[in-house]
C-alpha cells in the first residue's frame, strides 16, 4: 500500500536519516587495527558496510522517490555489457572478446531523471563523466574509446537514453571476478548501491564459486535479485534452467526470476531483438509499474537496513575484541616491567648491592682494614673511630658515589632489558602483538637508555646529598654534620637505603650488614633516630620514583604503538547504540507506514513527468514487445524464449500482488 | 628442462637436511610445506619414472572433459552441460604397465587403459580433473590433491572465463616457479571469429606474462572442431617421451620450497668478530664470580704463609694470629670433586650480576649480528644466565690456586733462620758464661777475636741482625713471590671462568650458528 514516493524529507524520514548518519558515523569510527584472526574479515564488512550505507541506503531513503537502480553484475564474459547495449539499442558500453571488457561502469537512465544522477546522491565516491547518446536506436554505433576512467581509476559515465523508461536506470557493473583487483571491489560496491541486482550469468559458469557467494550475500540482505541465463546454446536452456532453478532456491533465491537469452551471432555488436526480448520486456514492464517499483524499493531497503542492523552488532563485537585485546597487550607490557621495578626496588634495598664494588669504596670510606673489619660486628663503641675515619678520609667518598652509580645502572639496564625481552616474547606469542613488532627493534632497549639511566642515577645523588644538606642545615647538631660533610653523610645514607629491609644471612651479616650498621649509627649520631628512619624511606622512594620514570619510558615504547592505533578508545557500545537508534526509527517509520498516515502528496514530484502508462510510448527497451510480434507470425526460434518469458510474467504479476496482499 | 644443477635426489637430501636444522627456528609452517614437498617428491620418485602425469585443470566448463575425449580420440570422460560436470578424475592411461602404483598414489580409480592409439605413445597418464572454481568445494580439493602430485599441467581456459582472478591469482601466480611444466590451452576457440581469437589469444599470452608464465606454450584448440588438438597431442607425446616432466616439476616444486627456506634463512653471514666480545663477556664474568677477591685472597695467604715460613722466628708467631683469607673462602685446596664444593664465596652482588647478564646479551648480539630474526630469537633464548652463577662458583671452586705451595727458599730460608737463632742463642749463651765467670770473679776465659770484636758478641749480635735482615728480606720476596703467585692465579681462574662462557655461551651460540650454516647451505644447495 506504500505510495512514499516524496522527496521531501517528512519527519519520520528525517530522524530515520539522522540515526542513519549517526550509524554511519558509528561505523566509519570502528577501526579494526590489530591483527586479530577475525580482523581482516571486519575491515572487509567494514568497508562494505559503509559503502552500503553511502551508496544505497541513505540515498535511498532521503529519496525514495528516486529512479529504480538496476545494477547489471555477473561474471567476466558473461555477457553483460553486449545485453546493456542490446537493450538500448545503442553501443554505450564497450564489450568485447579481451577481458575484463568494462572498465569504468556506465549508468544509463532516462533523460528525464538527469537530475537523480548528476549530483553525489548515489554513489558518492566516484567521479561523474557525463556522456550522452543520441536518440536514434544505432547512432552510436562506434565504440566510444578513450572513456575508460580517469587517472583515479574510479568514474561513473552517465549516459542519457529515451530507451529506458522513466523511474528506473540500468548500470553496467565491471566483472565480480576479474583478474583485475580494482573491478572486483567496485563490481561489490555497485551491486550493493542496486535496488535490483540483474545478475548475468552463462551456462558455462552458472556453477561458478564466486558468484554465488555475492548472490548469497544478496540473499542474506534480501536485495532483489533476477537471473539472466546468457549465451545459452540452443537445446541445452531446459536441463541448465532447471538446475539454476534449483540451485537458486538452495540459496534461499527461489523467488528470483531466470530470464533466459540464447547464444546468437551479434548484428552490428547487438543481440538481436527477438533474444533480448525476456530481459527488455520484464524491465519494461517494471519501469511501467509504478507500485511494483515502490515495493520492490521498499524490500530491498527494509531487507538492507535489516542485515546492516545484524553486521552492525557483528561489527560491534568485533571493535569489542579489538579493545580487549589492546588491554590484554598493554597488560603484558606493565606486567613485564612491573617485575623489573620490583627487581630493581629488591636489588636496591636487600643489602645485595652492598658487596663488591661498593662494599669495598665503602670500606675505603670508613677506613676499615682487614682488622677492623674483624671487631666492627662486635664492637659497640665505633662511632670516634667512625668520626675519625671520615674526618680523615674524604677524598674516598666520590669513589664510592661512582660504584654506586656504576652498580646501580647495571642493575636498572639488566632490569629493563629483560622487561624488553620478557615484552617482547609476550607480544610475539599473540597474534595481535606479532604484528605490531616489525622486526626485532622492539626486542632490545634502545641506545640511548644508558645515558638515560646514568643522568637519573646522577640526579638520585643530587637528591640524597641535597636530602642531606637540608636535614643537617636544620638540626642543632650542624657542628657535627659539617664536620662530618655532605658528601660523607650523603654515601653513608645510601648505604643505609642499599640495606633499608634487611634480610641479610650468614656471612653477609658481617660484611655487607655491618657496613650498613655502621651507616646506620653515623647517620643517627648526626641526625637521630627518627629523621634517619625518614631519610632513608625519602631517599629510597626518590630513587623507586627515578626508576619507574625510566622503566615507564621504555614501556611507552610498546604501548605507543597501540596508541597509534588508537584501538584503546575503540568500544562497540557507541555502534551497538546507533544501530539501536537506526532499529527504533525504522520500527516507528513502518508503524507509521502501517497507519496509512504517508502524506498524499508524495507522488506530486513525478507530475511534471509523463504518467506512468505513458512511459512504454516515450521509451521502449530494444526487443520489447518482439516475443509478441515474433508469436504473431509463429516464428519457431524463441519460443521457448517466450516460454521463458511467460515464467517472468507470471513471476511478476506474483510481484506486483505482493504488495496489495497485506 | 630441467635446470642444470644438482640432481634431484641431492637437492630433496640437501632440503631435508635444512629443515631439520631450521626445526625450531623458522616458521614451523614453512617447514611443514616444505617435509611436505620432500615427502611427496621422495614418493614420486619411487613411483614408475616412465610415465608422465599430465593433468587437464580448469574452470568449471571450460571443456576439459571434451579434450580428453579429443585427445584420446573416444568417450573416456562423460562431458556434460549441467555444472559442475566431473566430480571425480578420469584417468586415460597409454600403456598399462606398472601405472596402477602410480594411479593408486594419485586416488585416481575411474582408469581407461588405451593402447598407443594416433601418434601418443605409452606412458602418457592424462587425468580429467574435477573443476576448481564450482560451487562444489570438495571437487576443488580433489583438483588440488591431484595437482599437487602431477607431472604437467595443461590448464584450460575458455574465451569466457580465460581472465578469472581464481584461476590466475590461484593457480597460475603459484605456478611461475613452474613454468617448464605448464601448457596453457584457450579451448572453445570455435566460438570466436579468427579476428577475435588472435585477440583473446595475444590478451592471453599478456596475462600469463603478467603471473610470471611468459615462456609457456598457449595453444588455441578446439574439442568440438577439432583444431589444434593434433599440437596438443604432439606436445604431451613428446614430453612422455622425454621422461623429464616428472623430474621437472619434482625439481621446480624443491627448487621453489628451498628458494624460501634460503630466503628465511637471510644472507647476512654473522660476523665472526666474536673474539672482542668474548673478551668482554670473560671479564664480565669473572667480575661476577669474585675472581679479584680470591686473587686477593691468594695473595694475602702467600704473604702470610711466607712470612710463616721465613720471618725472624721470635716475632713469627704473631702472625699465625692473622686469619687467612683463603681458608675463609674455603679455597685453601681445590675441590677433589668441584660439582660437590661449594665455595664461601659470597654470591655476587647485584651490580656484578646483571653486569654479567648485560655482557651475556652484548655477545649474543655480537655473534648473531646479521642472522635472520628466528635465529637471534633462537639464539637468545638458548643463552639464559639463570645456572650461570652455579657454574661459575664450581670453576672457581675446582681451579687449583697453589695455596699449599711452599717454594724451595722458604724451607732454605726457614733453616738458615733457625741457624741463625742458634748462632745467637750460642753467642749469647757464651756471653751469659762470660758473664758468669765475671760475677764470679772467675778468671776471664780469653774469648777469640773475630772482625776486632770478642767472638761471642760477633755470634749474638750478629744472629740477631742477619734474622732480622733475613726475614726483612724474605718478606720482601715473599710479596713478590706471593704477586706472581697471584697473577698465576688470576690466569687460571680467567682460564675457568672462559671454559664456563664456551660451555654455557659460546657453544650453544655455536651450535645455533652451525645450524643456521647448515639450514642455509642446504637450502641454497636445493635451490642452485
Amino acid at each position: 500500500m506504500t505510495r512514499d514516493e516524496g522527496t521531501a524529507p517528512e519527519p519520520a524520514v528525517a530522524d530515520l536519516v539522522a540515526a542513519l548518519v549517526g550509524l554511519r558515523g558509528a561505523v566509519g569510527e570502528v577501526r579494526l587495527a590489530l591483527d586479530l584472526p577475525d580482523a581482516a574479515l571486519g575491515r572487509v564488512e567494514r568497508a562494505r558496510m559503509l559503502d552500503q550505507l553511502d551508496d544505497y541506503l541513505l540515498p535511498r531513503v532521503r529519496a525514495a522517490g528516486a529512479p529504480l537502480l538496476v545494477v547489471v553484475g555477473g561474471s567476466t564474459g558473461a555477457g553483460k555489457s553486449t545485453l546493456v547495449n542490446s537493450l538500448l539499442g545503442q553501443i554505450v558500453t564497450d564489450a568485447g572478446v579481451l577481458r575484463p571488457t568494462t572498465r569504468s561502469p556506465v549508468l544509463v537512465h532516462s533523460p528525464l531523471d538527469a537530475g537523480w544522477f548528476r549530483g553525489d546522491r548515489v554513489l558518492p565516491g566516484l567521479a561523474r563523466t557525463p556522456a550522452s547518446v543520441g536518440g536514434d536506436a544505432l547512432a552510436g554505433v562506434e565504440a566510444p574509446t578513450g572513456i575508460d576512467a580517469p587517472a583515479g581509476g574510479r568514474a561513473l559515465r552517465l549516459v542519457a537514453s529515451d530507451a529506458v523508461p522513466p523511474g528506473l536506470a540500468l548500470l553496467d557493473a565491471p566483472d565480480i571476478d576479474s583478474v583485475v583487483q580494482e573491478n572486483r571491489r567496485l563490481a561489490t560496491q555497485l551491486l550493493g548501491a542496486a535496488d535490483l541486482w540483474l545478475f548475468v550469468t552463462t551456462a558455462a559458469r552458472y556453477a561458478d564459486a564466486v558468484p554465488w557467494e555475492l548472490l548469497e550475500t544478496a540473499a542474506g540482505r534480501h536485495t532483489e535479485v533476477a537471473l539472466v541465463l546468457d549465451r545459452v546454446d540452443p537445446g541445452t536452456e531446459g536441463p541448465v534452467g532447471a538446475h539454476l532453478a534449483q540451485m537458486l532456491t538452495e540459496h534461499g533465491l527461489g523467488a528470483a526470476p531466470i530470464l533466459i537469452v540464447a547464444e546468437a551471432p551479434l548484428e552490428g555488436g547487438l543481440l538481436p531483438a527477438t533474444v533480448v526480448a525476456p530481459v527488455a520486456d520484464w524491465l519494461t514492464e517494471l519501469g511501467g509499474d509504478a507500485g511494483a517499483r515502490a515495493a520492490a524499493i521498499a524490500r530491498t531497503r527494509d531487507g538492507a537496513t535489516a542485515d546492516l542492523l545484524v553486521r552492525s552488532g557483528v561489527l560491534a563485537d568485533a571493535a569489542d575484541r579489538q579493545r580487549a585485546a589492546d588491554s590484554a597487550l598493554r597488560a603484558m607490557v606493565a606486567a613485564a616491567y612491573d617485575v623489573a621495578l620490583a627487581t630493581v626496588l629488591r636489588a636496591t634495598s636487600d643489602g645485595t648491592m652492598l658487596r663488591g664494588e661498593v662494599l669495598a669504596r665503602w670500606q675505603d670510606v670508613v677506613g676499615t682494614g682487614e682488622f677492623l673489619r674483624a671487631v666492627q660486628a662486635r664492637v659497640g663503641s665505633l662511632r670516634d673511630r667512625v668520626v675519625a675515619a671520615v674526618q680523615g678520609r674524604r677524598a674516598a667518598e666520590p669513589e664510592l658515589a661512582t660504584a654506586i652509580g656504576h652498580g646501580l645502572e647495571a642493575v636498572v639496564l639488566d632490569a629493563a632489558e629483560e622487561a624488553t625481552e620478557r615484552a617482547h616474547a609476550a607480544w610475539r606469542a599473540d597474534p595481535a602483538g606479532a604484528g605490531l613488532l616489525a622486526g626485532l627493534e622492539l626486542a632490545r632497549s634502545p641506545a640511548d637508555l644508558r645515558g638515560q639511566v646514568a643522568s637519573e642515577i646522577r640526579a638520585w645523588q643530587s637528591d640524597v646529598l641535597a636530602l642531606v644538606g637540608v636535614e643537617g642545615a636544620g638540626k642543632r647538631a650542624t657542628a657535627r654534620a659539617l664536620s662530618f660533610g655532605v658528601n660523607g653523610l650523603g654515601a653513608a645514607l645510601m648505604v643505609a637505603v642499599f640495606a633499608s629491609t634487611g634480610g641479610l644471612t650468614g656471612a653477609e651479616v658481617g660484611i655487607a650488614g655491618g657496613s650498613a650498621v655502621l651507616a646506620q649509627r653515623l647517620l643517627e649520631a648526626v641526625f637521630g633516630d627518627d629523621a634517619v628512619r625518614q631519610l632513608t624511606r625519602t631517599a629510597s622512594d626518590r630513587l623507586a620514583a627515578r626508576v619507574r620514570a625510566v622503566l615507564a619510558g621504555q614501556a611507552m615504547r610498546y604501548t605507543v604503538q597501540l596508541d597509534a592505533l588508537g584501538t584503546a578508545q575503540a568500544s562497540g557500545a557507541a555502534l551497538r547504540a546507533a544501530a539501536g537508534r537506526v532499529a527504533a526509527e525504522t520500527e516507528r517509520a513502518r508503524a507509521r507506514a502501517a497507519d496509512g498516515s504517508a502524506p498524499p502528496g508524495a507522488s506530486a514530484d513525478r507530475s511534471g513527468l509523463p504518467g506512468a502508462g505513458a512511459l512504454r510510448g516515450a521509451g521502449a527497451l530494444r526487443g520489447a514487445g518482439a516475443l509478441r510480434r515474433a508469436g504473431a507470425s509463429g516464428g519457431a526460434g524463441p519460443a521457448n524464449a517466450a516460454d521463458a518469458a511467460g515464467g517472468v510474467r507470471g513471476w511478476w504479476r506474483r510481484l506486483r500482488r505482493g504488495p496489495e496482499v497485506p | 628442462m630441467s635446470p642444470r644443477g644438482p640432481d634431484l635426489a641431492v637437492r630433496v637430501s640437501a632440503l631435508a637436511e635444512a629443515i631439520v636444522a631450521g626445526r625450531g627456528r623458522l616458521p614451523a609452517a614453512d617447514l611443514d610445506r616444505a617435509s611436505r614437498v620432500v615427502e611427496l617428491t621422495r614418493e614420486r620418485l619411487a613411483l614408475s619414472p616412465d610415465h608422465t602425469v599430465v593433468a587437464l585443470a580448469g574452470s568449471t566448463g571450460s571443456g576439459k572433459s571434451s579434450l580428453l575425449n579429443a585427445i584420446a580420440g573416444q568417450e573416456i570422460a562423460e562431458a556434460g552441460i549441467r555444472r559442475p560436470t566431473t566430480s571425480h578424475p578420469v584417468a586415460a592411461v597409454w600403456g598399462a604397465d606398472g601405472a596402477a602404483g602410480l594411479l593408486d598414489w594419485l586416488g585416481v580409480d575411474s582408469r581407461r587403459h588405451l593402447d598407443g592409439i594416433g601418434a601418443v605413445p605409452t606412458g602418457l597418464v592424462l587425468l580429467d580433473l574435477p573443476d576448481h572454481d564450482s560451487v562444489v568445494g570438495e571437487h576443488r580439493s580433489r583438483a588440488e590433491r591431484l595437482l599437487e602430485r602431477a607431472d604437467l599441467f595443461v590448464w584450460v581456459a575458455d574465451p569466457q572465463k580465460y581472465a578469472d582472478a581464481a584461476l590466475h591469482e590461484r593457480y597460475l601466480r603459484p605456478l611461475a616457479t613452474h613454468a617448464a611444466v605448464v601448457v596453457l590451452a584457450l579451448n572453445q576457440v570455435d566460438r570466436l571469429t579468427p579476428a577475435e581469437r588472435d585477440r583473446c589469444m595475444d590478451d592471453l599470452r599478456r596475462l600469463a606474462v603478467d603471473d610470471g608464465l611468459g615462456r609457456v606454450p598457449v595453444l588455441a584448440v578446439s574439442a568440438v572442431t577439432g583444431e589444434g588438438i593434433d599440437a596438443l597431442r604432439d606436445l604431451l607425446r613428446r614430453a612422455a617421451e622425454r621422461r623429464v616432466a616428472a623430474a621437472a616439476r619434482l625439481t621446480a616444486d624443491v627448487r621453489a620450497e628451498a628458494t624460501r627456506l634460503a630466503h628465511a634463512c637471510g644472507d647476512g653471514i654473522p660476523v665472526r668478530a666474536r673474539r672482542a666480545a668474548r673478551e668482554d663477556l670473560v671479564t664480565a664474568l669473572e667480575e661476577a664470580a669474585g675472581v679479584a677477591r680470591v686473587v686477593e685472597a691468594v695473595r694475602v695467604s702467600a704473604v702470610r704463609r711466607a712470612r710463616v715460613a721465613t720471618g725472624w722466628p721470635p716475632t713469627r708467631w704473631l702472625t699465625r694470629f692473622r686469619v687467612d683469607p683463603l681458608r675463609r673462602l674455603h679455597l685453601e685446596r681445590p675441590a677433589e670433586r668441584p660439582e660437590l664444593a661449594r665455595t664461601s664465596l659470597p654470591a655476587p652482588d647485584a651490580a656484578a650480576r646483571a653486569r654479567a647478564a648485560i655482557a651475556v646479551r652484548g655477545y649474543t648480539d655480537a655473534s648473531t649480528a646479521g642472522a635472520p630474526d628466528a635465529w637471534v630469537l633462537a639464539v637468545r633464548a638458548r643463552t639464559s644466565t639463570a645456572d650461570l652463577p652455579d657454574a661459575l662458583d664450581q670453576a672457581v671452586a675446582g681451579t687449583r690456586l697453589d695455596a699449599e705451595r711452599r717454594p724451595r727458599w722458604w724451607r732454605v730460608v726457614g733453616a738458615a733462620q733457625w741457624i741463625l737463632l742458634a748462632t745467637l742463642g750460642a753467642g749469647a749463651l757464651w756471653l751469659t758464661g762470660l758473664a758468669v765467670f765475671a760475677y764470679l770473679n772467675l778468671p776471664e776465659p780469653s774469648a777469640p777475636v773475630w772482625f776486632g770484636l770478642p767472638a761471642p758478641t760477633v755470634l749474638a749480635v750478629g744472629g740477631a741482625v742477619a734474622g732480622i735482615v733475613l726475614a726483612l728480606g724474605s718478606r720482601l720476596a715473599g710479596r713478590l713471590g706471593a704477586r706472581r703467585r697471584a697473577a698465576r692465579a688470576r690466569s687460571r681462574l680467567r682460564t675457568a671462568v672462559g671454559r664456563v662462557a664456551d660451555e654455557h655461551l659460546a657453544g650453544p651460540v655455536g651450535e645455533e650458528l652451525g645450524a643456521l650454516e647448515r639450514c642455509r647451505a642446504g637450502a641454497r644447495m636445493a635451490a642452485a
